[in-house]
């Protein structure tokens, strides 16, 4: 491998060619030329980044980027061997011999569409010698009670348990739950609905369901309440270490009686007493509770709001998202990189939160924080900070829980380790005990 | 001459949802050697059933032989078990049936279908089988034997069906041949073909043959002896001239009468009036009583026994007694038994008589 | 009988000509875009993909150029497999699908004739009523029911059998088994009421008056006319077996065609959901006119090309 193949993984990644879908934000605006290699302004070549020799790798920021190192681990930021993408044109990577692998692991026996792939050691990786698991299995199983059941028959090692599943192997000796970095809120389109657009209809929508509750009861499966935009442990202050959840508290909290003075306020400023919204979610079993018991507790607590569920396949939901074609809709989100604009970037104006939400306020600092503030790590985590709690004072949106991965795992597996983003687990140092 | 077949106060009956159907009240008759003994009697007398019984074909568990003996050759084939009667049917004695259109397995080539008895029952090689096979075919006037061997029934008239019929009931040369209105569902044409072909073979086999139907006129021409049958009991028995000429039951004299003859002079045909009785309750009496012209007061009463005319000849009536009126058959009936005796009856075939 | 079967097939292209034309048309119907991750492609983006998928002519032209590809064999590339030909992606799959429906179909068979045969031979007895009350269970109570029961019981509780997935001939004993229930009880039952008909039948009475043994009668005589009317049935137990296939392969997991559909239908995969359409539609139409040679093949008065009757 050559400090080539990063200057052509990078630069195809950028290409307007090759039509990528995370090149855009992530590679593109933060080296030089990126955006306009992009919008094809610029040939690939004026891209910044080149080799100096063979070994050494040399990138031009377009400003600075204080998570840049976080980003190299992601997908998009891996080398690509040019004599290889090119001989496989399209079919690159649509099967195991049309890929490559300098990692602890290379791909054996996967083609796009097969239910079952293996992984085994690369004996070629640099670090070969610390890597001890020789072989990796995959298995798509759709259904997850029978991904229990093959775990219980000890076919396979580890089985992630959905949550209807919960309450059945909560106590198994194996059951484990993580934190995932996935957050769940309640999207609020401003630009169908009227009522939703009053400000404060919004603040008590947000404040008027127990989410403790919801997280206990329904999903019960060491899921936690959200607060905010960002979830628990996620980014710590650069000086003092704290976590940005914890500075920036309980932004968004269940609190009846906050919430029916804004429901009154609202309604008066509305002149009406009765306002109808819909609730949109994916079709599956967990939504089927979560929606019934929003819509019960926004009802019960907020007189004179009458709510229709609809629940619609996921692709169908992401079309009428796009459209902001709904009222209140339940969505998730996650990290790409380990910084706190990756959770609040497309709260921006235009930024696709395809909610109608735009504050001038936010995107002050977001800009700040991204441009002016980039090479002063402390402001621009106040920025940060601030542009979160600007989002709870106009009411963009409803934090609901951060989810956990529920799961059962042999205790044969050690060392390896799920991953907050970039990928699921890393098992370069895992190991297993017989 | 030997009995070869002897029936004995033979009695069945059906086992239905409505009841117990008495389908034969005691039956006793004889087939010699050599002889053709017709049964006649309408639907229902219990003619079929009879017949079936000596080959032991009846549905069981629904029928029952509630009593009789049927010796052939001396031993009592109600007393044999299912296998054993196998060995018996399609060999010594053989059946054909009445609708030739669905008496033949169609899927199967009438070739096969002949070979089948003939292999089971001898024990001969397929080939010798197939030349059998073609040699019975040509018996029964199969044109073009050799080909038509490997076709199938659908591919043969209905007249011709029932040739292979006969073809594969001769297969093994069989003692008995009991054939039950074979010739009912033909024309009539095709009828006398059928009939001519029988009583050919059965000069050259010398075969006995049971021959049920309820045409008279059938009768007439292939038949040595006639038993009469009425509502499950045989009426009269005699041999064929005695009968046509002479015959003493009035329900003999009502199937007389009701026979189309070319000579008749009246314009419309006597029928007997009423329906047979209803078998699940038979009458204790004579049961043709209801529609006997003739009855008398005893025949309500008490079944008429068997009087004897002749050696050869009885009939169960009690005209018949010492003690009842002279009583004559009705004068359509005379002149036809007249007419019979005269010129020499529709050809009653005797024992090496041609007609 | 040539010139039979080029007719058929003469209705077979225009059958297949309108299953694809419909099929077209109520994808289009459809809601939901084939693009994944919509959320993240800016306007630019989207619509190059969709040129590149030739989703934004109109439609008449979209049906012209999908109609010209199918004739040629072509039937286009996933939306959702980059760069794969929907070809490939059946290829792929079809395998354990085509293993389970053939298990299912041939043993289902079988043993339901033999079920059916025992019932009618021993009409209004134990084993009839028996036999029988299984049949409607089994006609009744839908496959993946019984799918669900037997992994349970055997794999789960049991241990006899492995609980999913597709591997060495032991994977596919459980869902070859839950698969053929539907056969199983059709077969029978139809068997039942066939063979106790025929065994009523005149000829059966002429065989019987022949002296032959008892088995010569059910097996030679009465079976082989009594299973004719049941090559009719073959027809819709492939259909059942081709929707049947789409739930035991999820719940075992198994990577079939079945599976393989119900994902593309709901990533809206057009052309994968088309193809996969296709095939089964024409697989079915094949396996019309294979009945219909059939029974000319075995009932002797049916002969296609009108055979010679006297």
């Amino acid at each position: 491998m050559t400090a080539h193949d990063f200057v052509f993984g990078w630069q195809r990644a950028v290409d307007p060619e090759t039509a990528s879908v995370t090149g855009l934000y992530t590679v593109s605006e933060i080296l030089e030329n990126g955006t306009a290699v992009n919008q094809g302004e610029l040939p690939v070549e004026e891209l910044g980044v080149k080799a100096d020799g063979d070994y050494t790798f040399v990138v031009t920021l377009a400003k600075p980027v204080p998570y840049f190192e976080s980003l190299l681990v992601t997908m998009t930021f891996l080398p690509q061997n040019e004599a290889f993408v090119t001989e496989h044109g399209d079919n690159f990577a649509t099967s195991a011999d049309t890929l490559l692998s300098n990692g602890p692991f290379k791909m054996t026996e996967w083609e796009s569409t097969a239910s079952k792939w293996v992984m085994e050691k690369n004996e070629d990786y640099w670090d070969a010698d610390v890597v001890q698991i020789e072989k990796i299995t995959y298995n798509v199983v759709k259904d997850p009670q029978v991904a229990a059941d093959l775990y219980e028959k000890g076919e396979i090692d580890r089985a992630d348990i959905s949550s209807d599943l919960v309450d059945q192997y909560i106590s198994h000796d194996d059951f484990t739950a993580f934190d995932e970095n996935a957050l769940f809120y309640l999207r609020i389109n401003q630009t169908r609905n009227e009522a939703l657009a009053n400000e404060n209809v919004r603040a008590a929508i947000i404040s008027a369901f127990d989410k403790q509750a919801l997280v206990d009861s329904i999903l019960n499966n060491g899921s936690k309440v959200s607060y905010g935009a960002l979830p628990d442990n996620y980014s710590k202050h650069p000086e003092t270490d704290e976590d940005f959840r914890e500075i920036n508290g309980k932004l968004a909290d269940y609190d009846v009686e906050a919430a029916q003075a804004a429901w009154a306020k609202g309604l008066e400023e509305l002149g009406t007493d009765k306002i109808e919204v819909e609730l949109l979610a994916d079709d599956n079993e967990l939504n089927k509770q979560m929606t019934e018991y929003l819509a019960n507790q926004l009802q019960k607590n907020l007189e004179g709001l009458a709510i229709t569920i609809r629940m619609v396949p996921f692709e169908q939901r992401i079309e009428l998202d796009k459209n902001m074609n709904y009222d209140l809709e339940i969505t998730g989100a996650g990290a790409s990189y380990l910084d706190p604009y990756s959770w609040l970037n497309h709260f921006v104006t235009d930024g696709g939160n395809n909610m109608g939400y735009s504050s001038e306020r936010f995107d002050h600092l977001i800009d700040q924080a991204m441009n002016d503030l980039a090479m002063e790590p402390v402001k621009r985590f106040e920025a940060f900070l601030e542009a979160e709690k600007v989002l709870f004072e106009e009411s963009a949106f409803a934090p609901m829980y951060q989810r956990a991965k529920a799961q059962l795992v042999s205790p044969r597996i050690k060392d390896a380790y799920a991953m907050p983003f970039a990928k699921d687990y890393e098992y370069k140092w895992a190991s297993v005990t017989e | 001459m030997e009995k070869l077949l002897e029936v004995k106060d033979l009695k069945v009956s059906f086992n239905t949802f409505n009841g117990e159907v008495q389908a034969v009240r005691g039956v006793t008759f004889d087939v010699l050697k050599g002889e053709t003994l017709a049964i006649v009697g309408e639907s229902g007398s219990g003619k079929s059933v009879a017949t079936k019984s000596i080959m032991k074909l009846l549905p069981f568990p629904q029928a029952v032989i509630k009593n009789g003996e049927i010796l052939f050759e001396n031993e009592d084939l109600l007393k044999k078990n299912e296998k054993e009667m196998r060995r018996v049917r399609g060999k010594d004695i053989s059946m054909i049936f009445q609708d030739p259109m669905t008496s033949l397995n169609p899927t199967m080539k009438i070739g096969n279908q002949i070979m089948e008895g003939i292999i089971e029952h001898q024990g001969v090689s397929k080939s010798e089988a197939m030349k059998k096979a073609i040699e019975l075919l040509e018996l029964v006037g199969i044109p073009n034997a050799k080909e038509r061997v490997h076709q199938y029934p659908h591919q043969f008239s209905g007249g011709m069906r029932q040739r292979v019929v006969i073809a594969i009931a001769l297969g093994c040369n069989p003692k008995l041949l009991i054939a039950d209105e074979p010739t009912t569902a033909l024309d009539v044409t095709i009828q006398a073909q059928i009939l001519e072909l029988m009583k050919t073979i059965q000069k050259k086999t010398d075969s006995s043959c049971i021959f049920i139907t309820h045409d008279l006129g059938v009768v007439a021409n292939v038949a040595d002896r006639v038993a009469v049958m009425y509502a499950g009991k045989i009426v009269e028995i005699g041999l064929t001239e005695e009968i046509f000429y002479n015959a003493k039951h009035p329900y003999t004299w009502g199937l007389l009468g009701s026979m189309p003859t070319l000579d008749a002079q009246e314009e419309e045909l006597t029928t007997i009036p009423g329906t047979p009785p209803d078998l699940r309750n038979p009458p204790k009496g004579d049961a043709f009583a209801p529609r006997n012209a003739y009855a008398l007061k005893i025949d309500a009463e008490m079944e008429p026994p068997m009087f004897k005319v002749s050696d050869t000849h009885y009939a169960a009536t009690w005209l018949l007694h010492e003690n009842a009126p002279k009583v004559d058959p009705p004068p359509a009936v005379q002149e036809r038994m007249k007419g019979f005796a005269l010129s020499g009856a529709p050809e009653i075939a005797k024992e090496g008589e041609q007609s | 009988m040539v010139r039979y079967i080029l007719k058929r097939m003469m209705y077979m292209a225009l059958t297949l000509f309108l299953i694809a034309s419909v099929t077209f048309f109520l994808m289009k119907m459809l809601p939901g875009s084939p693009l994944k991750d919509t959320d993240d492609l800016t306007k630019a983006q989207e619509e190059m993909l969709l040129e590149r998928y030739g989703l934004n002519d109109p439609i008449s032209v979209q049906y012209a150029k999908y109609i010209g590809a199918l004739v040629q064999g072509d039937l286009g590339t996933s939306f959702h497999f980059s760069n794969t030909p929907v070809t490939k992606i059946i290829k792929d799959r079809i395998g354990p699908s085509m293993q389970l429906g053939a298990q299912a179909l041939v043993l289902g068979t079988i043993l339901g004739i033999g079920l059916g045969l025992i019932a009618a031979v021993f009409h209004n007895g134990v084993w009839d009523y028996t036999s029988t009350t299984l049949a409607v269970l089994g006609i009744s109570i839908p496959s993946f029911v019984f799918a669900g029961l037997l992994q349970w019981i055997f794999a789960v509780n049991l241990g006899w059998f492995p609980v999913a997935l597709w591997g060495g001939f032991e994977y596919s004993i459980l869902p070859t088994i839950a698969l053929m229930i539907f056969p199983l009880a059709t077969a029978a039952r139809f068997t039942r009421t066939e063979m106790i008909e025929v065994l009523g039948s005149d000829f059966i009475l002429t065989a019987r008056a022949k002296g032959i043994s008892e088995y010569a009668i059910v097996l030679k005589h009465g079976l082989r006319n009594a299973l004719i009317p049941l090559i009719t049935v073959i027809g819709p137990m492939a259909a059942s077996l081709m929707t049947g296939t789409l739930v035991i392969e999820q719940i075992f997991a198994i990577p079939g065609l079945g599976e393989q559909f119900v994902m593309s239908v709901m990533v809206n995969d057009y052309p994968t959901i088309m193809g996969t359409t296709l095939l089964l539609a024409f697989l079915f139409i094949v396996i019309i006119l294979v009945i219909d040679l059939l029974y000319g093949l075995i009932d002797p008065r049916i002969r296609v090309d009108g055979g010679k009757s006297s």
